[in-house]
């Protein structure tokens, strides 16, 4: 491949003359994914799709059909109907909203307890420190969704167990992600430099703290709204989480998988492609970050 | 291992004096980690099954439901009612160390003989659909480290990158449609066709699906990250060394360059099994695999409590000791690694 630059090396380096030029980092994820623009417009796209159609098309959502039953894609019907006649352009757009508002909802929640807990740790220190790590790893040894499952079995399908599940399963790296932010910045000289000089814990809060971990906080927010999309339409999927009579992406979803069987492509196809465009642009929107995880 | 190979890999010294204790140790301390770990994940299961809204009777009667009525109902739900549910995790787990899992509603057999039945069919998909993921991820990785910056690098890399943004469920459905229900090549589902007795031809056919769908799951960040160490390790001095020496490049890659190149993704490996078992309970429920991910679906659905805890146990201590095999392949590989440290 480049043995020559082998020989030529040391040549160079007797001349005095500096060493072959550093060669360009390595990155694991492509330089431009989808093209960050076209994320964020794809994204703002999808948000008016889930905002504006169901405030500009009021529909009957429970309306059954069966005359129109089935159809594929027309212009009256761009996504086609489902298998008891019901719109799917409306339908889907309804779904969109209501696992957005669980996915924005749960990673809230999630960022939320973990930053307290990783307050308290780094904070109070000694012992809860010991034992919160502890627990997190712990959490984070288990797969995810089976955690989901065994809440959700529990406390029966609902936005609430939703948001609930998210919290429960994802707080932990942004515990991670607050203590080691706090314990870091409880250790340089300027902040302690502001401790001696008398500043209350407010203004701590306010003008050392807070800006610091607001970004950190804010980029673990965007990385956990994906996945709190998986959640959601996962365990609806598996009949777990929201109920089938309140459209949602994983309740479509779940119809489409039986659709399928009567050759009905069209009612996996809608659901499934804006739950791909949908964690695709989000991914794509924050690309670079961080690597996520699934689980 | 005394045999030094002329620039061998790093295999050498993988077997120093004092590093058998040490991995010893390693196994040792994960194992006392894992215990209480899977000890508080049931008491987790029954506390929640406490703290359901549902009809606690009904959950135990299950199917059993509909034919109890007057007295036998209520002396039932006076029992449920009166059992605390750290009582009844206790007189669980003292069943468990007997080999006793209770009795499963939902499948209406005893627990054990559910997982007796199940366990093997989910360990054959996870391991196959894992091993099949990382043969897949070698060539691939190699092939777009030739040329990092090159349009088939380019395209790989798009390509995984936007697969592992899309949720495992809808490739494996994705799949059936396709290769199942469109083409026709393939069963849509199941271990064997209905009736038919359990040969290995047929459920090779069945697994076909259900095993692409794991891998295609796991590969893009195997491929990634294997990506990026071999497109460092081919441009090293030390491979650069072999190469002037003569060695084939053939044995270049095999023995300077992937042993090297698969650290960073084995040290990875640990923390991704969880959602290697997460994405197989996923396909089992899609392709109707009778494996352990189906019923512990079916039993959440159910709420069988019984189930639900052996299930969630299982497959978690699967993700675990899965996390522990990871690593002690990395001590193998890596003689750099410290067993003490990981």
């Amino acid at each position: 491949m480049r043995s020559d630059n082998l020989l030529d090396a040391p040549a160079v380096e007797l001349a005095g003359a500096p060493v072959a030029a550093p060669r360009p980092p390595q990155r694991i994820a492509p330089r431009r994914p989808v093209g960050r623009a076209v994320a964020v417009a794809g994204l703002t796209l999808l948000v008016a799709y889930a905002v504006l159609v169901p405030a500009l098309l009021p529909v009957d959502l429970d309306h059954v059909d069966y005359a129109v039953g089935a159809t594929g894609p027309s212009a009256a019907h761009p996504f086609g109907t489902d298998l008891a006649g019901r719109d799917l352009f409306v339908r889907s757009a309804h779904g969109l909203r209501v696992s957005l508002l669980a996915a924005l909802a749960g990673a809230l929640g999630a960022v939320v307890v973990g930053s307290l807990a990783g307050a308290a740790c780094a904070l109070l220190g000694g012992r809860v420190d010991r034992w919160g790590m502890r627990l997190v790893d712990g959490v984070n040894a288990v797969p995810h969704l089976l955690l989901g499952i065994v809440v959700a079995a529990a406390l029966r399908g609902s936005l609430a167990t939703i948001v609930l599940v998210v919290a429960v399963t994802h707080w932990t790296q942004t515990a991670r992600l607050v203590r080691a932010e706090l314990l870091t910045l409880g250790g340089q000289d300027f902040y302690r430099a502001a401790i001696a000089l008398g500043l209350t814990r407010r203004q701590l809060l306010r003008h050392h703290a807070g800006p610091r971990l607001a970004t950190q906080l804010a980029v673990a927010f965007g990385l956990l709204v994906p996945h709190a999309v998986w959640h959601e339409s996962t365990l609806t999927f598996l009949g777990l989480g929201l109920p089938p009579h309140q459209p949602s992406l994983g309740a479509l979803l779940d119809l489409g998988q039986q659709a399928l069987l009567s050759q009905a492509w069209w009612t996996l196809a809608a659901p499934a492609g804006l739950l791909v465009a949908v964690t695709v642009c989000l991914a794509g929107c924050l690309a670079g970050r961080e690597e996520g995880r699934h689980a | 291992m005394s045999t030094v190979v002329a620039g061998g890999g790093p295999v050498r010294s993988a077997l120093a004096p004092g590093r058998g204790v040490a991995v010893l140790r390693l196994v040792r301390r994960r194992l006392l980690w894992a215990a209480p770990l899977m000890g508080l994940i049931s008491l987790a299961v029954f506390a929640l099954a406490a703290a359901s809204p549902t009809d606690a009777a009904a959950a135990f009667l299950g199917a059993r439901d509909e034919f109890t009525g007057g007295a036998a109902r209520a002396g039932v739900e006076q029992i449920v009612a009166g059992t605390h549910w750290a009582e009844a995790w206790w007189r669980w787990a003292s069943g468990l160390v007997g080999g006793d899992l209770g009795v499963s509603t939902s499948a209406r057999m005893p627990v054990a003989d559910v997982v007796a039945a199940r366990l093997p069919w989910t360990l054959l998909l996870m391991v196959l659909g894992l091993a099949v993921g990382a043969a897949a991820a070698v060539p691939l990785a190699l092939l777009a480290a030739r040329r990092p910056h090159g349009l088939l690098a380019r395209v790989l890399t798009s390509g995984l990158w936007a697969l592992s943004a899309v949720p495992s469920f809808l490739v494996a459905m994705g799949l059936m449609a396709v290769l199942a229900l469109a083409l026709g090549w393939l069963p849509t589902g199941g271990l064997t066709d209905p009736g038919a007795p359990v040969t290995i031809g047929q459920v090779a056919r069945h697994l076909v699906l259900p095993v692409l769908s794991v891998a295609l799951g796991q590969l893009p960040w195997i491929t990634l990250h294997l990506h990026r160490a071999v497109t460092a390790q081919l441009r090293s001095p030390a491979t650069e060394a072999a190469r002037l020496r003569g060695v084939p490049e053939r044995r270049v890659l095999a023995r300077h360059v992937l042993p090297t190149a698969a650290v960073p993704t084995l040290a990875i490996a640990g923390a991704r099994l969880p959602e290697v078992v997460a994405g197989s309970v996923l396909v089992e429920e899609v392709f109707s695999w009778p494996g352990l991910g189906q019923s512990l679906v079916k039993a959440a659905l159910a709420q069988d409590f019984a189930l639900l805890a052996a299930c969630t146990v299982l497959l978690s201590a699967v993700a675990v000791l899965g996390g522990l095999l990871a690593d002690l392949c990395l001590v193998r590989i890596d003689p750099r690694t410290d067993p003490d440290a990981l």
